[in-house]
């Protein structure tokens, strides 16, 4: 294949993903409009095959989302948008997105982030990730997720971290600065730590770069994710 | 509790269900009333017989206009109040597709699919930010800027978590006010801290506004480089580029502009206008076509589009094509006097131009017919009927052209290119040297009006000057300088002497008169500022 038919193959996966997300974006509605209707209903009931259907819809939107912003990045159809965002509102939206999820599944959400905390992003890009990666926690956790920032030598560092098993070895393995040769690309939530890394280094000044890491080390006990951000 | 009361809320989707979806989330908020519609069209209308608190708009509506559409549209015709909340409903994961547009911005953009719970936060801090702005909405309906910066620095105070969108506000007002110093300052304060793309627009434009072209022309570059889908950076940096008498580097901008966000048809005018001025002919027919397609239906539509694309057609012989363009046009602007005129006048140039003389004077005699309407009251410009003047010229009806002609100039007797297009029409009629007499004759008339009436108001007699003045006037209602004349006389008058409403009312006739001829220029704000302070404190006891 030249170069010119590459393009026009993935301008039409593009827009053939695109079109799958329209669709994904009525389920979704959908499911949580007939999961309200039950609840009215049955108060009681428990709709756990529901709750699975909302789970993978949003998964596969996600992995649509995360291959439609990918594109756009490599052919150079996006730029930041720039905006000053209180960091707090913008965490509690991520959780607002997931609150059926949470309550269904009996899980705590917590934001922990000085109320006053403003700083520029491109929160429509960083909401993907955010949304990426709480979705995953959701399906790990026990108890507890929680999305915290603070600011450390002039950088924005938001964390998410669930009480759950942790990552498995091969992913921490996989992460950039760990392995150079480990294919990033690769697997299931490969795709999604790919998109946020390319999220996080889209965000850079004239010295620093924003980066991603994954450890185990959260004060709950499972899974830490950190996105680090400079000030732009 | 958060609630949605007394609130009257807007929904546009093209699909039903979508709307009952959002309806559904918001009613047991208790709002006032939710309306809501599938199109565009009754968008508008809706918002023209209501005034709403919310409007939520998705952004692609089919065949429709689109979110971005409809809320150029409401902010133009001026239906959506400042303190309004629009927000646009986007299918994409990015705001990125949906392409910031000329001029106006909307409050947020929230992405499908979204929960109950996200939307009702989202209008909860939209609501707060927007706390308080309609009292600043009010202060600058009446031009009191000074009131509408008090307000703002008094709401920052109130609402602390709502300072920078504040200070964009306080930016705003500066530029409305024309204290393009101050808004530099600020916006320097602003970027100081963050590197914000509304603050560099805001600073670039304040450069341009006080002449320092070349700091603009490198904040709008700068700022492309950083965000190329800044949209609103390219226009100004033509404008720039113009100013620096680059104009075939503006005409690249525009176009580069355009190629990335095609669905503008303001800046496809633009363009169309420059490429006109820079003689590239190819350029001109791609922004004239591309200008007649996005007219339909559009508040920002021109008859100029149809009539230049016209001429273009008929020079490469394309007449059946210029005709079709034509009429094309006279559907777009169906009951338009001004409009129709100008397609009467470009349909007669076609006939013209391929020879068919008959007719060219059939479609001429349209235009004179149209041209009646003026003495009903319609509104024509000086273009157009400058247009009519040329066209009789050309046809041989001595008479009725150098009326019109002489008519257009008395009006504008200080507009080269009018002045210019009058000499060139005499010349080719044969009439060289009676007509640059006639030319010359109604341009010293007005002057000599003017002059006459200045020399008596700063010898202190001021009511023979508003007599002179207001004769003019009367007889020229539409030569902006002499109705500006005859405003800032009367400013004078009511200045010295004391409130008189007879000479209130006088003098707001001639601001309208003005107005109407060229709501931006400089000289009209100027005193439309100062009439309307002088108004107010007549008004209070």
């Amino acid at each position: 294949m030249n170069n010119k038919n590459e393009l026009e193959f993935s301008t039409l996966l593009a827009s053939a993903a695109h079109d799958m997300k329209n669709s994904l974006s009525m389920i979704i509605t959908t499911i949580d409009h007939i999961s309200e209707t039950v609840k009215q209903e049955n108060p009681t009931s428990v709709d756990g095959s529901l709750n699975q259907l909302r789970y993978e819809a949003k998964r596969v939107n996600n992995d649509l989302m995360s291959l439609l912003t990918l594109y756009k990045i490599e052919s150079e159809k996006i730029a930041l948008h720039k905006e000053l965002n209180s960091v707090y509102d913008f965490l509690d939206e991520q959780l607002l997105y997931h609150q059926a999820t949470l309550r269904y599944a009996n899980i705590e959400g917590i934001v922990e982030c000085d109320e006053m905390l403003e700083w520029v992003f491109d929160a429509n890009l960083l909401a993907g990730v955010i949304n990426n990666v709480v979705n995953n926690a959701l399906r790990y956790t026990e108890k507890t997720i929680k999305l915290s920032a603070r600011v450390r030598d002039e950088q924005l560092l938001i964390t998410i971290e669930d009480d759950g098993p942790g990552y498995p070895p091969s992913i921490l393995e996989a992460q950039p600065g760990k392995s150079a040769t480990a294919d990033f690309k690769t697997g299931s939530t490969g795709l999604g730590l790919y998109f946020s890394q390319a999220i996080a280094q889209a965000h850079h000044n004239s010295e620093k770069t924003g980066y991603i890491t994954l450890s185990n080390d959260s004060r709950l006990g499972g899974s830490l994710f950190t996105i680090c951000l400079p000030k732009l | 509790m958060f609630n949605l009361e007394n609130l009257n809320i807007l929904i546009i989707d093209d699909f039903s269900e979508m709307r009952n979806t959002c309806r559904r989330m918001l009613v047991e908020y208790n709002p006032e009333a939710v309306d809501d519609c599938g199109n565009g069209d009754e968008a508008i209308e809706k918002m023209r017989r209501k005034k709403y608190d919310i409007v939520l708009c998705d952004y692609n509506m089919g065949e429709s206009k689109d979110g971005q559409q409809i809320l150029e549209e409401a902010r133009h015709e001026g239906i959506l109040d400042f303190s309004s909340l629009f927000m646009v409903i986007t299918g994409e994961n990015t705001r990125a597709m949906v392409m910031a547009a000329v001029e106006y911005e909307p409050d947020d953009y929230l992405t499908k699919p979204f929960t109950k719970e996200v939307l009702i936060k989202r209008l909860q801090r939209l609501l707060y930010r927007k706390q308080g702005l309609n009292l600043v909405g009010e202060a600058l309906a009446e031009k009191n800027y000074d009131q509408a910066i008090t307000l703002c620095d008094s709401l920052s105070e109130q609402y602390p978590k709502n300072a920078i969108n504040l200070l964009k506000v306080k930016g705003s007002i500066f530029h409305l006010a024309e204290e393009y110093t101050k808004a530099a300052d600020l916006y320097q304060e602003v970027l100081q801290q963050y590197a914000l793309p509304w603050a560099q627009m805001g600073l670039g434009k304040a450069h341009f506004e006080r002449k320092k072209y070349h700091e603009a022309k490198e904040i709008f570059s700068t700022l492309l480089k950083e965000s190329p889908n800044q949209m609103d950076a390219y226009d100004w940096l033509a404008r720039t580029l113009e100013a620096l008498g680059d104009n075939h580097q503006a005409q690249a901008i525009l176009q580069k502009a355009s190629d990335l966000s095609p669905n503008i048809l303001v800046r496809r005018q633009r363009l169309a206008d420059i490429a006109i001025s820079n003689g590239d002919t190819d350029a001109a027919e791609r922004a004239s076509k591309a200008a007649v397609k996005l007219s339909k239906g559009s508040a920002f539509k021109r008859a100029d589009d149809f009539t230049n694309l016209a001429k273009i057609l008929v020079e490469q012989k394309r007449d059946q094509k210029a005709m079709q363009c034509l009429k094309q046009g006279r559907e777009n602007f169906i009951q338009q006097t001004d409009a129709l005129l100008k397609l009467a006048v470009s349909e007669s140039e076609v006939h013209h131009a391929v020879n068919r003389q008959e007719r060219a004077i059939e479609s001429l005699g349209k235009a004179k017919k149209l041209l009646e309407r003026k003495g009903e009251g319609d509104e024509i410009s000086a273009a157009a009927s400058l247009g009519v003047a040329e066209a009789c010229l050309r046809h041989g009806d001595k008479e009725a052209g150098t009326e019109i002609m002489l008519d257009v100039i008395e009006n504008n007797h200080e507009n080269a290119h009018f002045i210019g297009r009058a000499r060139e029409a005499f010349n080719k009629a044969g009439l060289a040297k009676e007509g640059e007499k006639m030319v010359q004759n109604a341009i010293a008339r007005i002057a000599n009006i003017n002059n006459e009436a200045a020399k008596l108001a700063n010898s202190g007699k001021l009511d023979e000057a508003i007599e002179l003045f207001v004769n003019a006037a009367r007889k020229l209602p539409a030569n902006k300088v002499v109705n500006l004349n005859a405003a800032q006389a009367l400013i004078l008058d009511l200045q010295k002497n004391g409130c008189n409403d007879e000479r209130l009312l006088q003098c707001q006739r001639y601001l309208d008169n003005a107005k109407k001829q060229d709501a931006n220029d400089r000289r009209y704000q100027q005193l439309a500022k100062k009439f309307s302070l002088l108004e107010k404190s007549c008004r209070q006891p």
